[in-house]
């Protein structure tokens, strides 16, 4: 298993039904990835806005970190584990 | 790269707008997760299943009612369950009068971290997973079946199971899932007293509101499986020891209950070191005197145990029959703070010791100043490469939450301390003592300084929230720019107090 820090905005489609947010899709370096699965997800509330994390897994079986902001709504792209 | 809340958000940079349904994503919280499948909370039968009056332990014996132990959905019909005209299904009459049995109920989850870093990758599930830098700070039960354990050195551990995959660990991330976790325990407890991983729920009079113990801890587990994907194991008892005890026997992912008359059963063959206040030194004691389960410690009496271990000796005697009075407290004043770490590559190197300390003890003054609390005591440890430790505590003269006010009585402590020509392994300062802010005597003729001084710290507390905590870096711990990686929370250090 190897971790790589991305650490960039990325742009994502997600579904607010509920009260509760899903990623669907976020694309990075102009390849849509479909997010397959939430493996988890945990809210961090230490600093003034919470910020709401995701680990999906992507339809090539990557597993990714996303972070949704909850100041700005802004979603970042955090690190991705690949195999190997 | 920069870590992210430090880099200033411009248009261009074309971040996604999470799609806003009804009114914006402000409603969006911490979404539940599909269960994986139904808790497995059968109650042991030896725990459980008992029809027998139980020895209140403060005072009045009480009835208890048949305790509906069998998997499933039933409820358990709890002593004093159901008030006059509730229609609940305890048919238990009340008695007003009648003192509340104590119950607590001890939750623990199971193998913390490396649960968590299975949940977050699914490819590590029934893989052998370590968590930890330099030792195990915890493993799964794949890694515990072939022989790893916690506080195991990894060079031994990877010998052992040379497939384990190791993970560095994430603690703020393993913060977050237990505050989810003890959430849920507040929403069946008046009072909860959490650890890292761990939490004493007072159901002491709440059978009213949320039935019997077993079935509140049945709902709670199911509750954070839901939530969180974990599992948790329960043990409900008449006092927080027995609680955890019973507990232990039914990991991972069970609940069993004892009952205050089967304590003294159950405490005889266990080995003494379950006992709370036994730890590796006594136990050694006692096994040199052939002493090795509660059964036999019993006989030693309160005279010989003081005699052996002080005063703790008398209040290990009344444990070792199952009597433990410590109340569950929600702890709202921390007893310590403390933040520590290993080198990354163990040092002797003045400017990169003054600059750890500094930094740990920033770390430590700004949670302080978080919690509203200000400190009295200041304690340095530190553990050379050859493994001899020493430490030392200093107070102030007046408690203060400033960092240079800390980090100064810490460098004293440091000095006085690092006195071998042997590099460090380990730094770490705690504090404590604290008063709350608020009640602290203001000083007579300063106070504008004091005034200015608070307001200086509150700014940057507000910068670090918003931005991270690298974002200000004081003094000397700018030394440790460009030998330690940095994230969101500030530099990433190599043992972040993942157990504390």
């Amino acid at each position: 298993m190897r971790q790589e820090l991305l650490d960039h905005a990325v742009p994502v489609r997600a579904d607010f039904q509920g009260g509760v947010v899903t990623p669907v899709a976020f694309r990075r370096h102009g390849r849509e990835h479909r997010v397959v699965r939430v493996n988890a997800r945990w809210v961090d509330r230490a600093g003034r806005h919470p910020r709401f994390y995701f680990s999906v897994t992507d339809e090539s079986g990557d597993v990714y970190q996303l972070q949704l902001h909850g100041a700005d709504l802004v979603w970042w792209l955090d690190s991705v584990v690949v195999e190997g | 790269m920069p870590p992210k809340d430090r880099r200033p958000r411009h248009d261009d940079e074309a971040p996604a707008r999470a799609p806003c349904a009804d009114g914006g994503a402000s409603r969006a919280d911490l979404p539940s997760t599909a269960a994986s499948g139904p808790a497995q909370d059968a109650p042991r039968p030896s725990a459980t299943n008992r029809t027998a009056p139980v020895r209140a332990e403060r005072g009045a014996a009480v009835e208890r009612g048949a305790e509906h132990g069998a998997p499933g959905p039933a409820p358990d019909h709890e002593t004093r369950g159901a008030a006059p005209g509730s229609g609940g299904a305890a048919a238990a009459p009340w008695r007003g009068d009648a003192p509340a049995t104590p119950t607590v109920l001890h939750v623990d989850i199971d193998a913390f971290f490396a649960a968590i870093e299975q949940q977050r990758d699914p490819r590590l599930r029934g893989r052998p997973v370590i968590v930890g830098a330099g030792v195990i700070a915890s493993c799964s039960y794949e890694a515990r079946a072939r022989g790893l354990k916690a506080g195991m050195p990894l060079s031994e551990a990877r010998r052992l199971c040379p497939e384990a995959v190791v993970i560095a660990g994430h603690a703020q991330v393993y913060r977050c899932f237990a505050e989810a976790i003890f959430e849920r325990c507040r929403a069946v407890s008046p009072a909860v007293e959490t650890y890292l991983d761990e939490a004493y729920c007072d159901l002491t009079g709440t059978e009213r509101l949320h039935g019997g113990p077993l079935a509140a801890a049945r709902r709670l587990k199911a509750e954070v499986l839901e939530a969180t994907g974990l599992t948790v194991t329960c043990g409900v008892g008449p006092n927080r020891m027995l609680a955890r005890l019973i507990g232990k026997t039914a990991k991972p992912d069970g609940l069993a209950r004892i009952e205050a008359h089967e304590a003294e059963a159950f405490l005889t063959a266990q080995p003494v070191e379950r006992l709370p206040g036994i730890g590796h030194a006594h136990a050694r004691t006692l096994r040199s005197m052939n002493v090795r389960t509660v059964g036999e410690l019993r006989a030693l009496g309160p005279e010989v145990l003081a005699a052996l271990f002080g005063a703790p000796g008398r209040l290990i005697h009344e444990r070792a029959f199952g009597r433990d009075t410590a109340a569950v407290q929600a702890r709202e004043v921390p007893l310590s703070i403390s933040r520590e770490t290993s080198f990354h590559r163990d040092t002797a190197d003045r400017a990169e010791l003054e600059g750890m300390l500094e930094y740990l003890a920033g770390r430590a003054c700004r949670t302080a100043r978080e919690l509203g609390l200000r400190p009295r005591t200041v304690a340095v440890r530190l553990r050379y490469t050859d493994g001899e430790r020493a430490a030392q505590a200093r107070s102030l003269k007046v408690p203060s939450d400033a960092d240079p006010v800390v980090i100064g009585l810490a460098r004293d402590l440091l000095g006085r301390l690092f006195t071998r020509r042997v590099a460090l392994h380990h730094l770490g300062l705690a504090l404590s003592g604290f008063v709350p802010a608020a009640a602290e005597q203001g000083a007579l003729f300063d106070e504008a300084e004091a005034g200015r001084r608070a307001a200086l710290y509150r700014a940057f507390d507000g910068v670090r929230r918003a931005y991270g905590h690298g974002v200000l870096v004081s003094g000397r711990a700018l030394h440790l720019r460009g030998r330690l990686e940095e994230d969101t929370h500030g530099f990433v250090l190599r043992t972040p107090s993942l157990t504390k």
